[in-house]
């Protein structure tokens, strides 16, 4: 354990007022553009005196800002705990005693690295505390606060089982840092580039056009107002040629999707090592935010991985292992791990599920019900929707066919590609055909079960089924009752007469 | 492949679940096989009850914007009524289904006339019970026991229409039970 004196407030780098500065300026630009387009519209001179005195104003304002809350903002240890003091108006004391230390996380994003500060981030077992962060620390100074942080939070544990009289201490046990292993997957700039140009670029697309609707909406009086006559002129034209720049819209909306979605994985897959022992899984990746992040194999609750068509293509799949947390975090508590190879994935898997070999797997599918059930919501009632559309424009007539002529097969592929396979120690969930997404949990790290029939189910005697795990919640969709019946029965069994904890 | 895709289990089917993973059936309890405690007729009433006030403040306004529209009051208030009548016919079809079983190692809840479900949770994966009470509960002495996992608020477990006291005592069982199966 590095030695360390935080018996005193200790304040973080004096560089932390650059980073809380950069921090704050980003929220007060927010805030400010907005008041100056609706104030003064585009046409307000930027150039003019005033407006260098307001800008000037509210760089003052943040510098002042940034500084007090540097000042304000100290940490410390009392008695078993580690203590953040921070808060200009509203002051808050944040104690987290060692023993609920999950882990002691080092990041930098793109200012942290300018500046040659670090930020250390503490993730805790109660999901009450959150915002547990401190801005700027050096480097070594992080690091060996770090491993403070751990070493105390094991040396309490390790007193808390001795009185116990348990030998939980593995569990507790942490990995603190990897730097001369092997990674598993090491992505290089090329693999990037080519995970980013097999991303399901419809997906981003689509997220795309909404938030770009939504600012184009929220600003539309200042951004349209200058074409305004230039609209109207062509307006007819436009409309009448719809054919021809439908296609020109969609190529150049799927270009657009291309091009983010290669920034993204650029700047979050940028140098990616994943590493894999027994202990754990840790990822280390990043362009601007190095992010490093760890999750200890008893966190673990259960590991996924899906696939897309170009991805599939190239033989990838992406690995997501997720970890216990509350609900409320959403995706924080999964750690993504794009790019692997077959070979890869059965590494992972060997490490943590070698029992998918101990015993032979049974599989179950979703009932034919499930087929006819998709069939008539995707196929057949939009398209007589569409086919009602008819007196609108006979375009109509031709697209409902077309219509169900696709969905019908998509939605039985879909239907058949439910599959739910056993053994004596795990589950494994598979799904999907275009997009397959594939799930395996050990029956230990169940937390319960439910049965879900409802009034249409009664009658074909099929049920849903649910799996709750404390990293997230996996439906299988149209079992048959006796065969859902069945697996509760023996799942529970398993659940209640294993001994192995989930945590 | 796509002749087997549907597993529907009959008489000829080669093998089942148990046998497969050579496990004796009989060493593994049934959840069919357990008798469910019905809950107290009481929160039938209750149920009825706080649909009728809900209803009744619904219809409130309803005779607010009757006067103000001159439109008859009948005919803004007959679906209204219509509902709770269906609702009480559910209520009193579906409180038939809604009962609880605790077994050696786990606590199940069972309800829904339309939506179904049946919740288990094993004793081992309790994180904490509670009993709560509620301002109609409170009228007819009746409070609702919670059972919290670490799966999530849409899995915890609820058995309302308890007798005060029996949910005190309920609680107290199913800590005891999970904090020996701790």
């Amino acid at each position: 354990m590095p030695k360390m004196d935080l018996s005193k407030p200790q304040r973080q780098s004096p560089i932390g007022v650059g980073v809380l500065f950069f921090k704050k300026l980003r929220v007060a630009i927010n805030i400010f553009i907005s008041i100056v387009v609706v104030q003064f519209g585009f046409q307000s001179n930027f150039s003019s005196l005033s407006f260098g005195l307001m800008v000037g104003g509210v760089l003052l304002v943040v510098f002042i800002v940034a500084y007090l809350h540097y000042r304000k903002f100290t940490f410390y240890v009392e008695e078993e705990s580690f203590i953040i003091e921070k808060g200009l108006i509203r002051r808050d004391k944040i104690t987290v005693p060692f023993d609920r230390i999950q882990s002691v996380h080092i990041n930098q994003n793109l200012i942290q690295r300018i500046l040659r500060v670090v930020g250390l981030k503490i993730d805790t077992a109660g999901s009450a505390i959150k915002e547990l962060e401190i801005a700027a620390l050096p480097k070594p100074y992080a690091r060996s606060l770090q491993e403070y942080l751990t070493a105390k939070r094991d040396s309490v544990l390790k007193q808390e089982i001795e009185i116990e009289g348990e030998e939980k201490l593995e569990e507790a046990q942490e990995i603190v840092s990897r730097g001369e292993k092997s990674p598993l997957i090491k992505l290089s700039v090329k693999d990037v580039f080519r995970i980013g140009l097999t991303e399901n670029h419809l997906k981003r697309g689509l997220i795309l056009f909404a938030i770009i609707n939504g600012y184009v909406w929220q600003y539309e009086e200042y951004l349209l107002a200058p074409f305004k006559e230039l609209v109207s002129e062509y307006e007819d034209f436009v409309m009448g040629q719809w054919i021809v720049l439908l296609p020109i819209g969609i190529i150049a909306f799927l270009i657009v999707a291309l091009i983010l979605s290669l920034l993204q994985s650029l700047l979050r897959f940028y140098d990616l090592k994943f590493f894999v022992d027994e202990k754990g899984v840790q990822l280390i990746a990043g362009l601007l935010k190095k992010a490093e992040y760890q999750i200890p194999v008893n966190k673990i609750q259960f590991i996924t991985w899906t696939s897309n068509p170009l991805r599939k293509l190239l033989g990838l799949k992406t690995i997501s292992v997720k970890q216990a947390g509350s609900n409320q975090a959403g995706d924080k508590q999964s750690m993504l791990v794009p790019g692997a190879t077959q070979e890869q994935l059965n590494v992972v898997l060997d490490e943590f599920y070698p029992e998918r070999h101990s015993s032979a797997f049974m599989s179950f599918y979703s009932h034919r019900f499930f087929k006819t059930q998709l069939c008539v919501l995707f196929g057949i009632i939009p398209s007589l929707l569409l086919l009602v559309l008819w007196f609108l424009d006979p375009w109509y007539l031709l697209v409902s066919p077309i219509w169900l002529a696709i969905s019908i097969p998509l939605s039985i592929r879909f239907a058949a590609s439910w599959e739910i396979e056993c053994n004596k120690d795990l589950i494994k969930l598979k799904r999907g055909w275009i997009f397959p997404k594939v799930v395996i949990i050990k029956y230990y790290k169940l937390q319960n079960l439910k049965l879900n029939q409802n009034f249409f189910q009664k009658n074909r005697k099929t049920v849903h089924l649910d799996f709750f795990t404390a990293g997230g919640n996996i439906r299988m969709w149209q079992l048959d009752e006796k065969v859902a019946k069945d697996l509760y029965d023996f799942i529970l069994y398993k659940v209640e007469s294993s001994n192995a904890s989930w945590m | 492949m796509s002749e087997n895709l549907n597993f529907v289990p009959t008489e000829e089917s080669p093998k089942s679940l148990f046998e497969n993973l050579e496990i004796d059936k009989s060493q593994i309890p049934s959840i069919e096989e357990v008798n469910f405690t019905k809950l107290e007729k009481d929160f039938l009433w209750m149920r009825i009850t706080s649909w009728s006030i809900f209803l009744f403040v619904v219809l409130g306004f309803l005779v607010i914007i009757s006067f103000k529209t001159e439109t008859a009051i009948w005919k803004l208030s007959a679906p209204w009524l219509g509902f709770l009548i269906l609702v009480i016919i559910l209520e009193m079809r579906g409180f038939k289904i809604k009962g609880y079983a605790i077994r050696q190692n786990d606590i199940s809840y069972k309800s829904g006339l339309i939506f179904f479900s049946m919740t288990s949770v094993p004793f081992n994966r309790i994180q904490h019970v509670e009993v709560s009470q509620g301002p109609i509960g409170r009228l007819f002495d009746l409070a609702t026991v919670k059972v919290y996992t670490a799966g999530g608020s849409t899995s915890d477990l609820r058995i309302g229409g308890l007798i005060k006291e029996e949910a005190h005592r309920l609680r107290d069982h199913i800590s005891h039970l999970s904090s020996q199966h701790a």
